[in-house]
């Protein structure tokens, strides 16, 4: 025990000491997050409910029933009776109003901000493709994400038909395709608060230096000066080494939630409950995904100089990619493959929708399974190729 | 009963890193109490061999014996009882002088007080200073400070001098010295012969991971047969004035800069050089006669020096 309070003391003293470090740790991810919310911020309400304008076809009655249009009118409808509610306000059409005036209506409020998102739903025969048309506003965020959100819903009914229908070909699917509204120069109304979208990425991005850039540099910079080497020639054993580095990460890693929350919650009345057991989970299991990427950066850089230049190339895409400060969703092609294969995007909707912020796009399922292969993976191939001694010898 | 005095002993050491063999088996026991020292070029194998019995790195084969048990590699029980200088030291950057030996005490089971540290190692006025703020000499008692922090029966100091300037490196001496009259057991690698002879009570000689010679240094030296050396600058003699200064001394050795002849009459040798040089009339400049030493007994064996 007195070793790993020395280790832990020691990394602690040393953090404190040097100003550089105070400034990269705990003060940068501040200006990070203020500068994105003086830029893209400005919309602070409480709780985020996407308005959704539902354009169905004016079908007759004896072929709605079997009709995909049905199926997903039928689908939204289960939504609004269901405990999800709470997220979405569905519009739909007047009896006596006609599609084409409704859709004119609903786009006209999507550019002033009164809706997150039109969805169309074409009239189409049984058989036919069908096509959904989203329409969204690119520059707002709430409609991103409700974007996102509605596709991955379809994905979701695909899949089912896929099972139910057997193996099905891509056409015979629910096609969705994107088109998307300027937005007027009026402020639109909006419940969504960027602040509070932003708080659960910057404390991930936070998690994310501390794991990749704290933890490997270190230990990198130790391995190579033969630091480590003069510790092990003592009876300290590797676990004990490894608890007063991760006591001390978990100490700053703390101390910056503290710091992000009580800025956000001071300088742009932010209300959320980071004290939320889902919550806690989801910080504590990033943080110990980004210490195994961590582990699996050093394992495969062994020299020292290579390992900073790869640490800062994984860093920053992997948050931007992974959707730590902005929607992701719409990204296309390998940049969305990237994405897509990013434990972080996994876990910031995870941590996004343990807050309420909003829903998750991905399943709960994959916001857990994709880091913790990503995790378990590290570990693996860390404990083959893993090494404390300078130039990799084991 | 025979107590064993012995504190370490290898037999038949083993190392290879790939196809080249570091340690190519073998033996050799350290007397407690003793500063025993292992000499040789750089890549000779002493660095593995010291780091073996460090438990830094796992033999391929052969035995050792600790302090009358054999055990399969050093491990942590092991640990307790060593105390290591590496060859390199190097120390995190934001720690004082007193921080970092209460940080190395706590990682051994019992330990002496860091004052007491601090005054075998004349560093108490630096106690509050930080690490990187010492000089070179400093920082390597400091490094002997922490090898000492858990009174270890046994020292193993690799190169400790390397690095430092002549007036660091004979308060060092004195260091290790002082360590020896207070009763412990000193193994020390180095490439400086002089280190060697002026620290060591037995030597082992290593080159390409083999040992090629041991003794005290004394006894190496008496071995060698010859008294005194002559040693003069190369640079005035042709090719055709060496080769026979060959034929007259066939134990010469030449160097890029230095003719070294072993000799056993003085006075009668340096007479013939002289006279051989002004029938020759070649300049004889920068004479020395000296003692031979553990260099000579190096060039002697492998026909290289320490340093090649």
């Amino acid at each position: 025990m007195g070793a790993i309070r020395s280790i832990f003391l020691q990394h602690l003293r040393q953090h404190l000491r040097d100003k550089y470090s105070i400034f990269w740790n705990l003060i940068f991810p501040l200006i990070i997050m203020t500068i994105l919310v003086l830029i893209f911020g400005g919309q602070i309400e409480e709780n985020v409910t996407f308005r959704i304008s539902i354009v169905s076809p004016e079908v007759e009655e004896s072929t709605a029933d079997n009709s995909y249009p049905a199926i997903i009118n039928t689908v939204f409808e289960s939504i609004e009776a269901s405990e999800e509610s709470r997220w979405f306000q569905f519009y739909r059409k007047e009896e006596n109003q006609s599609r084409s005036n409704f859709l004119q209506e609903e786009r006209k409020k999507l550019e002033q901000g009164e809706r997150e998102l039109v969805l169309v739903i074409p009239e189409v025969e049984w058989g036919e493709k069908v096509q959904l048309e989203i329409h969204r506003q690119p520059q707002r965020q709430l409609s991103l994400i409700a974007a996102d959100v509605i596709t991955s819903i379809i994905n979701e009914l695909n899949k089912e038909i896929n099972i139910t229908e057997g193996n099905i070909s891509r056409d015979e699917l629910i096609n969705v395709s994107s088109r998307e509204i300027a937005i007027m120069e009026s402020e639109s109304r909006s419940d969504f608060s960027f602040a509070e979208f932003l708080v659960p990425g910057i404390i991930l991005f936070s998690f994310l230096i501390s794991g990749l850039e704290i933890f490997v540099e270190k230990i990198s910079s130790m391995r190579a000066r033969g630091i480590l080497k003069r510790y092990f020639a003592t009876p300290l054993k590797a676990v004990e080494y490894f608890s007063g580095i991760l006591g001390f990460i978990i100490l700053l890693s703390s101390t910056q939630v503290v710091l992000i929350y009580g800025w956000a919650k001071i300088f742009f009345d932010i209300n959320l409950a980071i004290f939320r057991p889902k919550f806690i989970f989801y910080m504590l299991f990033s943080l110990i995904v980004s210490i195994a990427l961590g582990f699996l950066l050093l394992s495969i850089v062994k020299n020292k100089e290579s390992v900073g230049v790869v640490t800062q190339a994984v860093i920053y895409p992997m948050a931007f990619l992974g959707g730590m400060f902005f929607e992701v969703s719409n990204l296309s092609g390998v940049i969305s493959l990237a994405a897509k294969i990013n434990p972080m995007y996994y876990l910031v909707n995870g941590m996004r929708d343990a807050l309420g912020i909003y829903p998750s796009p991905t399943p709960v399922l994959l916001n857990i399974l994709v880091p913790a292969i990503w995790m378990f993976g590290s570990i693996i191939i860390s404990s083959y190729k893993f090494s404390w001694n300078p130039g990799g010898e084991s | 009963m025979v107590e064993n005095n012995k504190a370490v002993e290898i037999i038949n050491l083993e190392k290879s890193y790939g196809s080249l063999k570091a340690v190519a088996g073998i033996s050799f026991y350290v007397k407690k109490g003793q500063i025993f020292t292992l000499l040789g070029p750089n890549g000779a194998g002493k660095t593995t061999t010291i780091e073996i019995l460090e438990g830094l790195k796992e033999k391929d084969g052969g035995e050792i014996i600790f302090f009358g048990e054999t055990v399969a590699k050093i491990s942590r029980k092991e640990k307790e009882e060593i105390g290591v200088l590496l060859q390199k030291n190097n120390y995190i950057e934001k720690i004082k002088v007193k921080e970092i030996l209460k940080m190395f005490s706590s990682f051994y089971k019992k330990s002496l007080s860091t004052s007491d540290i601090l005054k075998k190692i004349a560093l108490e006025d630096k106690k509050d200073s930080f690490v990187e703020n010492l000089s070179g000499g400093q920082q390597q008692r400091l490094s002997i400070g922490l090898a000492l922090i858990n009174d270890p029966k046994i020292l193993y100091l690799d190169e400790p001098t390397t690095g430092l300037d002549p007036q660091a490196r004979r308060k060092l001496w004195g260091l290790i010295k002082d360590l020896k009259k207070a009763g412990k057991t000193i193994f020390l690698t180095t490439h400086y012969m002089e280190e060697a002879e002026r620290l060591s009570d037995y030597v082992y000689i290593m080159d390409q991971g083999k040992i090629i010679a041991d003794g005290s240094p004394e006894n190496l030296i008496d071995n060698l047969g010859k008294e005194n050396v002559i040693v003069f600058a190369k640079t005035s003699f042709a090719d055709s004035a060496i080769e026979e200064l060959q034929e007259t001394y066939p134990g010469l050795k030449i160097t890029e800069t230095e003719i070294s002849i072993y000799v056993k009459d003085l006075s009668s040798s340096l007479t013939e050089l002289i006279n051989w040089a002004g029938e020759k009339e070649v300049e004889i400049d920068n004479l020395k006669i000296r003692r031979p030493n553990l260099e000579d007994v190096f060039i002697e064996l492998t026909g290289k020096g320490l340093r090649d």
